[in-house]
């Protein structure tokens, strides 16, 4: 119990702990990466918003045409280790001549178009490149192409010239969670540009500040994702008339010419976003399943256009809220009622922290869910909970919890120390 | 036939304002539009009416800007609906699965294999030589084979294309002389304009090209007597190495891919004889 002449005290001391909490709650969330332990909660909080409760908003099938490019490779040799090209050095790269028949066809679709998207890094040079950079060139500021950016901060920027964002995100134990919309300070990443590009969005940033600014909001810099499309939603429709998501192989489109009529062919165009990337070799693990990398690239986009990327008032207001609930329970030294048979289970001093953490961490996960399920954003909440057991076992050791708990002792204590 | 059972799915209730075309990608059984029979790449107009001669028939179509759609009497379970389910079984039952942690390389003893499908695209383009069967490991976990998947061969001929279900034994795709048999007669190889290779799911129609080849089937004795010459004139060759070292670079120029293991029994029958 506190002594009422140090209640203003603790108070204090909860909100300045709860005001830390939300400050460590902002930087984790601007770290690149995150921790893996959180995709459990991740994982299973979207599955009960989205796969149980059916509380799962997607975007329109009809604006976006997703095209697989895993069906279209050619081998072209490589370089050995004298650094010539030889070819007992093969690689396999996107077979360009195809994929310049396809820019043809939606350069004769141009104006039906509303974007164009290739997640394919051009990294190596091939005998078709001159022909594709025309069909680039035609393409103008529709088009957006890839760039990398590797551990050692090396930058791979595509062999044909054409405009390019950084494709790249940070990740634990290959686990992606986030994506980062700045890379090395300086370099936007693709679902930023797209953002930029697609819905005009302002993006501004110095050096030093906390927070980046899109359209005057202050943003995250690397918000988790919400898998808004995942490989569930690609689906057979049984339902005529209903659109549904579909990959569609880039050689089926290219052989439609030949029995599709100019209409049909148009419709395959009109009004969408075109994503073009390998659906089958460029895969990544997420909390759900593997799902390729342009999938990623859509949901970080979409986080971005539904705005979950930003910081909004009510939010801070609600996680405030919450760490000073978790601050005052510390500090005020509030003991929830445990069931009996609980505590009996073990008698050892493990088994009784682990009851005493129990709440505590029912009380996180609350948070977590709620912030999901009313704020559509996840949180790092997990590492949270060693950080308050640190500030329980400290609070148990100062003289102000000393004072209330053991008033006669302490005062002795106290005598005799002075 | 006649025990065909005849279904009517009229779809003119669940049309949209706007007329929507689809395209036949594949077709199960016999499904009808309209009174004619459905073929792939016909286009089928929203209002059309669908008979199914059974209940397993289906028509796998595509709508440009629409999607993919199965039109079948039978009702599809869905998947959405399912994957909390699924994801809480993964979280008490992880799926298992058995992971290799050395590279194969091929031997004489353990057989021919393509460590990926870019192997396999690889070898089943161009031309490819069939000197007897010849038994291809397949591509570690690529492919699914079951009833429902599996492999099948698209012999082009002149007036028509002759489609045959490619076999599997023991993960082993089996190119056989049998691909030539057709009602008792075997087809000279100067009528097989073109042999496409294909992986087929027939739940949902799609398939997927593996390559595209000539076949071309020499006379065995005629191949034998061929290597028998180069291996006399390779004053040097070892006969341990006479075979990747001689014999597969020269049946890759004349004749195309070739299965080392089946050239390798053919040497060894020179070697017996």
């Amino acid at each position: 119990m506190i002594r009422p002449k140090n209640k203003w005290i603790v108070w204090g001391i909860s909100i300045f702990n709860a005001l830390l909490m939300l400050a460590f709650s902002l930087y984790w969330l601007n770290l690149p990466y995150t921790f893996g332990d959180e995709a459990f909660l991740i994982k299973w909080s979207s599955l009960l918003k989205k796969s149980l409760l059916q509380i799962d908003p997607k975007p329109n099938p009809e604006e976006v045409l997703f095209v697989d490019v895993s069906g279209n490779k050619a081998v072209i040799d490589g370089v050995d280790e004298f650094g010539d090209k030889s070819p007992y050095n093969r690689i396999v790269i996107t077979d360009r001549e195809q994929l310049s028949q396809f820019f043809s066809l939606l350069n004769r679709y141009r104006h039906e178009v509303r974007f164009v998207l290739c997640d394919v890094l051009f990294a190596e040079s091939s005998p078709a490149d001159s022909l594709l950079q025309v069909k680039v060139d035609s393409l103008g500021d529709k088009l957006l192409g890839v760039s990398h950016l590797n551990k050692s901060g090396k930058h791979t920027r595509p062999v044909i010239r054409m405009p390019y964002a950084v494709s790249t995100y940070n990740a634990t134990q290959g686990l992606f969670l986030k994506y980062p919309l700045m890379l090395s300070d300086s370099l936007k990443t693709l679902p930023l540009v797209m953002y930029e590009k697609l819905n005009g969005a302002r993006f501004e940033y110095q050096k030093g500040w906390l927070f980046y600014q899109i359209n005057g909001r202050r943003s995250l810099h690397a918000p988790i994702i919400d898998f808004k499309l995942r490989q569930s939603d690609f689906k057979v429709g049984q339902t005529m008339g209903e659109a549904n998501f579909a990959v569609w192989p880039m050689g089926t489109i290219l052989e439609s010419q030949e029995f599709m009529d100019e209409e049909s062919m148009r419709a395959f165009f009109k009004g969408k976003l075109v994503v073009i990337g390998d659906f089958v070799n460029d895969m990544h693990r997420t909390p759900f399943e593997k799902l390729p990398g342009l999938v990623l690239l859509y949901n970080a986009y979409l986080t971005l256009v539904s705005g979950e990327n930003a910081l909004s008032s009510w939010w801070l207001a609600f996680l405030f809220a919450g760490y000073l609930l978790l601050s005052y329970r510390i500090f005020f030294d509030l003991q929830v009622i445990k069931p009996a048979w609980l505590v009996k289970v073990s008698r050892s001093k493990f088994w009784q922290a682990v009851v005493n953490t129990a709440d505590e961490l029912t009380i996180l996960t609350v948070i977590t869910f709620l912030s999901y399920f009313i704020f559509h954003r996840h949180i790092n909440i997990l590492i949270l909970l060693i950080y308050l057991k640190i500030v329980e076992y400290l609070w148990k050791k100062t003289p102000v919890y000393l004072q209330g708990k053991m008033p006669q002792m302490f005062k002795r204590k106290h005598r005799v120390t002075s | 036939m006649r025990n065909a059972l005849f279904l009517f799915v009229l779809l003119v209730s669940c049309l949209p304002a706007i007329s929507q075309s689809y395209f036949v990608v594949s077709v199960k059984d016999s499904v009808m539009v309209d009174g004619r029979l459905l073929q792939k790449r016909d286009k089928i107009e929203s209002d059309a009416k669908i008979h199914f001669s059974s209940k397993e028939a289906f028509a796998y179509v595509m709508s440009p800007g629409k999607g993919y759609y199965i039109l079948s009497p039978k009702k599809m379970k869905s998947r959405v609906a399912r994957e909390f389910v699924l994801s809480l079984k993964e979280a008490l039952l992880p799926p298992d699965d058995f992971y290799a942690t050395s590279v194969r390389t091929f031997s004489e003893e353990e057989g021919f294999s393509f460590p990926t499908v870019y192997e396999m695209q690889a070898f089943f383009r161009g031309k490819v030589l069939l000197v007897g069967e010849a038994a291809f490991k397949l591509p570690p976990d690529a492919f699914v084979l079951d009833e429902a998947h599996y492999f099948s061969f698209e012999l082009e001929l002149s007036d028509g294309v002759i489609i045959k279900r490619g076999p599997v034994k023991d993960g082993n795709l089996i190119v056989s002389d049998s691909l030539r048999y057709i009602g008792g007669h075997v087809l000279d190889p100067a009528v097989i304009k073109s042999v496409r290779l294909l992986y087929r799911d027939q739940t949902t129609g799609v398939a997927q090209q593996i390559g595209v080849f000539q076949l071309v089937c020499p006379d065995r004795q005629l191949v034998a007597d061929e290597l028998q010459q180069l291996y006399q004139s390779q004053s040097n060759a070892r006969p341990h190495s006479f075979l990747h070292d001689h014999a597969m670079p020269y049946l890759q120029t004349c004749y195309g891919n070739a299965h080392p293991l089946v050239i390798a029994g053919i040497i060894e029958e020179m070697g017996n004889q």
